[in-house]
Formats: C-alpha cells, sequence, structure tokens
C-alpha cells in the first residue's frame, strides 16, 4: 500500500502541495482528480522520488521506498517522451534494463507488451516513424515494463485516440485485479468516475477530499426535488427545509434533518393538492468536486 | 556486487556507444578524418619517394662518367636524383634541347676552366651541387695523381667525430613536436566530445523521458554512463585515428620519429586519457545546464575557451607559469609529458597532477549532478551555472 503523510512541497514561496496525505490500497484504482495547478503532477514526482519533498513523507508498506523500491513502480510522466530515433524494441529493452531486469527478463517482457498492443511486427522501427497513437501505446507500455508493484499515472488518458483509450482502461482494471495499487489523474471527472474505485481530490495544493465515490457523494449537500400540480411557495415557511431553487411546481430543497422532514413534507404537499415526484437527489462525483473546489 | 553488465551506468554506456556507432554523423566525421591522414601520409610518401630524373644533354660520351659519378654522390647522401645523359652532336644542338625543354639541363666541356651548365631561364639546383660535386672530386683524384698523393692522403687527419652525451633523450626539437601533437589531439578530441555529449545529456531532458529515467536510477549514475561512454568512444576513435597513422608511419619506414617518442609515449596517453575524462565531465555539465539543443552553443563556449587559452598558454609558457599549468587539469594534459620526458618533472608531481586531474573530474560529475536534477523539471529557457545551483532538489 502506497501512503502519503502530510507530503508538501514548496518551490520558493509557492507552496504547490500542502500537506497532502492519503492513501492507495493495493487492488484499487484510485483517481487522482484536480484542476491544473491544482498540485497533481508535483505529487506524482514526489511520489517517484523524482522531486524531493519539503516536507512529510511517502511510504510504501509501511517504510520509505528505497531506491529499489521505485524501479519497481511503473510510472507515465505527465510530459510524455522516450528516444524518437531508437527502436521500438531496444529503447524498451534499455528502459527495462534500468529498472533492474536482466537482459533477457526485459527483452521478454517488452515483447510481450508491445505483442499486446498490436505492434509485435513494429518491434525495429524507431519510435518516431510509427503513428502517433502507436508512440502512446508504447509510451503505455513503458510504463509497465517488467511486474510493476505500483503504477502511477500522470494523465494516461490526455491525447489518446478511442482505442487507446480502451487500452488504457484495460490495463488499469487489469493491473488492479492482480492486487497492484493503482493511481491516476485526470480532470475527465466522468472517467475518473467510472474507473476509479476510491477518488482523491486536490485544490490547491490540499487534499479536500477522499473516500469511493460513495463516501463522496454523502459528503455533498443532500438535497430532494417535489415536482407538484401546484405552486411551491408554502415551502419557504415549511420548517426544516431550506428552498434552493422553485417555480413552476418544481422546487429543490435542503431539508435540515433525516426523515422526520422528510415524511412531515411528503405529507403536506399530499395534503394539498397531488405530488408527481419526491425524491433524494444524488450529486454526481462532478458535483461534489465542484463543491469541494468552488 | 552487481555484475559490471548490471551496472546501471555500465547500461547507460553501453546504450551509448551503441547510438554512437549508429550515428551517421559520427561515423562520417570518423571516415572523413581518416581519410585525412591517409591523405597527408600518402602525399608525404609519394613526394618522399617519387625519385626525380634529371636529363642532361651532353656532348659525346665523355661527360657520361661526371653524370655516373654525380648520381652516386647523391644517392650516398639520401637524395633520390639521377642524372641520365643525353649525347648529341654538338654544343649547339645542346641549347636547342634544353630551350625546347627536351633536357633540364645541358653539360659542356668549357676547356681550361672544367665544365659548363647549361640552362634555360633558371638554375636547376640538384644538378648544380650533384655535377658540381662530382666534378671537384674528380678533378681532385685527378691532381692528386698527378702529385703523386692520393685523396685518402689528402683527406688524413681532417674527419670530425661527434660524440652525444644522451643519445637517448628527444631533441627539443622532437620533444615540442610531441606535445604539439597531443596538445593538438586533445583540442581535437573535445571538438569531438564536446557538442555531442552536451547535445546527448540535454537530449533526455528535451524529449522529457528524462522523468521515467530518473525514477529508475540516480542521475549520477546516468551522466556517468554518458560521460564514460562518450569518453570510451573518444579514445577508441582517436586509437583508431592513432593506429592507421603508425601503421602508415611503418609501412613508409619512417621508424625514426617513433623510436624518438616511443620513450615518452606512455605519460602522454595516461594523460591524455585522464584529461579526456575530465574534459567530458566539464562538457556533461555543460549539459546538464542547457534545457534544449539551441542552448549547447553557449554553454559549451565557456569551456572551448578555457581549453583554447589553456592550449596557448601550454605551447607558449615557459619556467613558473609552464610548471604550475602542468598541474591544473586539462593544462597538465598538455604540459606534464613533456616536462616528464625532458627529466624536468619528477614521477611523483606526474602522480600529484593526476591525482588532482581525477579529483577535479569527480567534483564537477558531482555539481554536474546537481544541477541536472536540479534543473531536470525545468523546462523553458536556459540557466546559469549560479541559479542551477540555487535550485532545491
Amino acid at each position: 500500500m502506497l501512503e502519503l503523510d502530510r507530503l508538501t512541497r514548496r518551490f520558493g514561496e509557492r507552496v504547490a502541495v500542502d500537506a497532502a496525505s492519503f492513501h492507495v490500497e493495493r487492488g484499487k484504482v484510485t483517481g487522482f482528480v484536480g484542476g491544473n495547478g491544482a498540485g497533481k503532477t508535483t505529487t506524482m514526482r514526489m511520489i517517484m522520488g523524482v522531486l524531493a519533498p519539503t516536507g512529510g513523507e511517502v511510504r510504501w508498506n509501511g517504510s520509505a521506498p528505497t531506491a529499489a523500491d521505485r524501479r519497481t513502480f511503473g510510472y507515465m510522466p505527465e510530459e510524455r517522451g522516450l528516444y524518437p530515433k531508437q527502436p521500438v524494441l531496444s529503447q524498451l529493452v534499455y528502459l527495462g534494463r534500468l529498472r533492474g531486469l536482466s537482459a533477457s527478463a526485459a527483452r521478454a517482457s517488452a515483447t510481450a507488451l508491445l505483442d499486446r498492443f498490436g505492434l509485435a511486427d513494429r518491434l525495429g522501427s524507431r519510435l518516431e516513424s510509427l503513428s502517433l497513437g502507436n508512440q502512446q501505446r508504447v509510451q503505455i507500455a513503458a510504463a509497465l515494463l517488467g511486474e510493476p508493484q505500483l503504477l502511477v499515472l500522470d494523465e494516461p488518458f490526455s491525447g489518446l485516440d478511442p482505442s487507446a483509450v480502451d487500452s488504457m482502461t484495460e490495463v488499469l482494471r487489469e493491473f488492479a485485479g492482480r492486487g497492484v495499487p493503482v493511481l491516476f489523474s485526470s480532470h475527465q471527472l466522468e472517467l475518473v468516475e467510472a474507473l476509479s474505485d476510491r477518488l482523491v481530490i486536490l485544490s490547491g495544493g490540499k487534499v479536500v477530499a477522499h473516500g469511493t465515490s460513495e463516501e463522496l457523494r454523502r459528503r455533498g449537500p443532500r438535497r430532494h426535488v417535489l415536482v407538484t400540480g401546484q405552486e411551491t411557495g408554502w415551502l419557504r415557511g415549511f420548517a426544516g427545509v431550506e428552498v434552493v431553487e422553485d417555480g413552476g411546481g418544481r422546487a429543490v430543497l435542503e431539508l435540515a434533518d433525516g426523515q422526520e422532514t422528510a415524511d412531515a413534507l411528503l405529507a403536506e404537499a399530499l395534503r394539498r393538492g397531488s405530488v408527481r415526484q419526491f425524491a433524494e437527489l444524488v450529486p454526481s462525483v462532478a458535483d461534489v468536486y465542484r463543491e469541494m473546489t468552488a | 556486487m552487481t555484475a559490471l553488465r548490471d551496472r546501471t551506468w555500465w547500461i547507460v554506456a553501453t546504450r551509448e556507444m551503441s547510438v554512437k556507432v549508429r550515428d551517421r554523423g559520427f561515423l562520417v566525421s570518423t571516415g572523413i578524418t581518416l581519410l585525412l591522414i591517409l591523405g597527408v601520409l600518402g602525399f608525404q610518401v609519394f613526394m618522399g619517394t617519387s625519385a626525380r630524373e634529371v636529363t642532361v644533354a651532353t656532348v659525346g660520351d665523355e661527360p657520361q662518367q661526371v653524370l655516373e659519378v654525380s648520381t652516386a654522390l647523391a644517392g650516398a647522401s639520401g637524395e633520390d636524383v639521377s642524372f641520365e645523359p643525353r649525347p648529341v652532336g654538338s654544343a649547339a644542338e645542346v641549347r636547342a634541347l634544353v630551350l625546347d625543354d627536351e633536357a633540364e639541363v645541358g653539360l659542356l666541356a668549357a676547356g681550361e676552366r672544367g665544365w659548363e651548365l647549361v640552362g634555360a631561364s633558371e638554375r636547376d639546383s640538384d644538378a648544380e651541387i650533384w655535377i658540381g660535386a662530382a666534378v671537384r672530386q674528380m678533378v681532385m683524384e685527378q691532381n692528386a695523381a698527378a702529385a703523386g698523393t692520393s685523396m685518402a692522403e689528402l683527406a688524413a687527419g681532417g674527419e670530425v667525430s661527434y660524440e652525444l652525451l644522451e643519445p637517448g633523450k628527444p631533441s627539443g626539437m622532437t620533444l615540442y613536436f610531441t606535445t604539439f601533437v597531443f596538445t593538438f589531439l586533445f583540442y581535437f578530441s573535445s571538438v569531438l566530445l564536446g557538442s555531442g555529449l552536451a547535445t546527448s545529456v540535454v537530449e533526455e531532458k528535451q524529449n522529457r523521458i528524462v522523468e521515467i529515467v530518473a525514477s529508475s536510477i540516480r542521475v549520477r549514475d546516468l551522466l556517468i554512463g554518458k560521460t564514460l561512454g562518450a569518453t570510451l568512444m573518444a579514445l577508441a576513435q582517436i586509437a583508431l585515428l592513432a593506429g592507421v597513422a603508425v601503421v602508415a608511419l611503418l609501412v613508409t619506414g619512417r621508424h625514426q620519429l617513433l623510436e624518438q617518442i616511443s620513450g615518452g609515449l606512455g605519460w602522454y596517453l595516461v594523460f591524455y586519457t585522464v584529461g579526456v575524462a575530465v574534459l567530458a565531465c566539464v562538457f556533461a555539465a555543460a549539459g546538464a545546464v542547457s534545457t534544449r539543443h539551441e542552448d549547447i552553443a553557449s554553454t559549451t563556449t565557456p569551456v572551448s575557451t578555457v581549453l583554447m587559452v589553456m592550449m596557448f598558454a601550454s605551447l607558449l609558457a615557459g619556467g613558473t607559469l609552464k610548471t604550475v599549468l602542468s598541474f591544473l587539469p586539462l593544462g597538465s594534459v598538455m604540459v606534464m609529458p613533456s616536462r616528464l620526458v625532458s627529466g624536468d618533472a619528477a614521477w611523483w608531481e606526474a602522480a600529484a597532477a593526476l591525482l588532482i586531474s581525477l579529483v577535479a573530474a569527480a567534483v564537477v560529475i558531482r555539481l554536474a549532478e546537481r544541477i541536472y536534477r536540479r534543473a531536470l523539471m525545468q523546462t523553458s529557457g536556459k540557466l546559469t551555472f549560479r541559479q542551477a545551483l540555487r535550485l532545491t532538489d
């Protein structure tokens, strides 16, 4: 399990990451959400040891990750890049060797990955001669060399063509399925919500929320919608009810406490006429995100 | 103990070398230099071995003996000149042949005075020297015989011999020549190494693979590997060129020069190797402050300038300045070997100079690592060395 404990990074006066604490569990896909400049990339760089923290610490299975541990982490940086002029297979073998694989293991792993991404016939081609989509697949393969024990993927979906998005999705699920903790960042909220078991929301360098999407939704304000056949002006005086918006027989309400207010409200509405709809509004992760980062 | 082939810096170095040997620019520049060396040697050999044949127009057969002696005398002095007679009927015909360029020179009997050489517009120096010497020798022999003595008797007691007190020691000229060649080679390698290594160091930063690499291995190992790879390639290239030159010298029979410098050659090679390593570290540091290829020209300029100044200083300096230079990194490559060979410096001075160079190399590569690591995420603009050191990790 990967844990971040009050991880902090300053650049001069600016605090890019401010005491960020969260964890990435084994076998769970954790989505890392935040706007541009929220500190996602800086956080990921500190996890990978590319950038030194100014405060706090990263823990891997309970202790500070060693260089040997980090060599087992698969990393896809936000700024993509490989050697444009080197053949695809040979550069993956090189990267695999840098991560501690033997020459034959690196070759086996690279060949298997390229095969998986449909590039088996391009092993000897220079990277720059590949289509952009295929270059992205090689980049994904670079992050998956050897059996990574942790995946840290910075904006893995940005710039991918639709079929590469599918490959990436498959990869995330597959590795989580094998018990590997997966952390990926994105600002495509719907995608994150669909893919992640857990979410971490970062805003201004601070972790403003983390948990499963269910937990996060519950953290948002619980609202109800009421649609009736008549005017809803009477709601404004009703005890325990705050009207968020209303008009034309439809009102969005925030109820002070649990079930009693809801029951009383519904009874009153029915007494006054017909009720077409009365339901709890479940916020989407996007709603929660907007609320949290507002 | 990790085996060499699994050490990260060695993995980096092997990649550098395998990329380099496939690099068209590197192959072409090596090939051109090789051709240049062979061309220069070939030209010299051609100039040195091409025998000169001087056609001499004569009247009758009598001057033939003079010409034979002339050819023999020239040969004894190591000159490859031969004089071929072209007998004709009269002095007028001799002059006509010379004017028509059919013969370089004409040789005519001039009665009591001896002989006369005839040329068109210029004197032929070979004819003047060797025919003149032949005639003098033949006349002196005749005159000696007439006086009842011999040339040997006349020359008795007139021999001057030469004793060399330090026959093995290279002359000042040879020493200067050797130092010049090595200094030039050293400068040449800096050109070969320089921008190539700096480019290769900045390459990862520019194409952003650096984050993947830096998350797998220490930046120091990356720089050491790159520096080592470039150094080995530069040494291999120079060894190839030097090897070809040596073989060419041997094939053309010029052993003398090789024998003269071979005594000090060991020192030159040791200093040269260490010097190239120091140079590589400095260029790696220059690459580290650059962010993109375009910056390299300006970041490597200070290094090239220092090297140029060192080169001229080492060729021109004398006295204390020379002694000081012989201990400075880079300077020692150009100055210490000649001080050693001339017996001016003791072995411990050489050891000290080498140690200083190695320490400097280690310091520079650490500095380069710090700069590189800190400037890693700096993707816009060129850093100054000072800014780079101020950045935090």
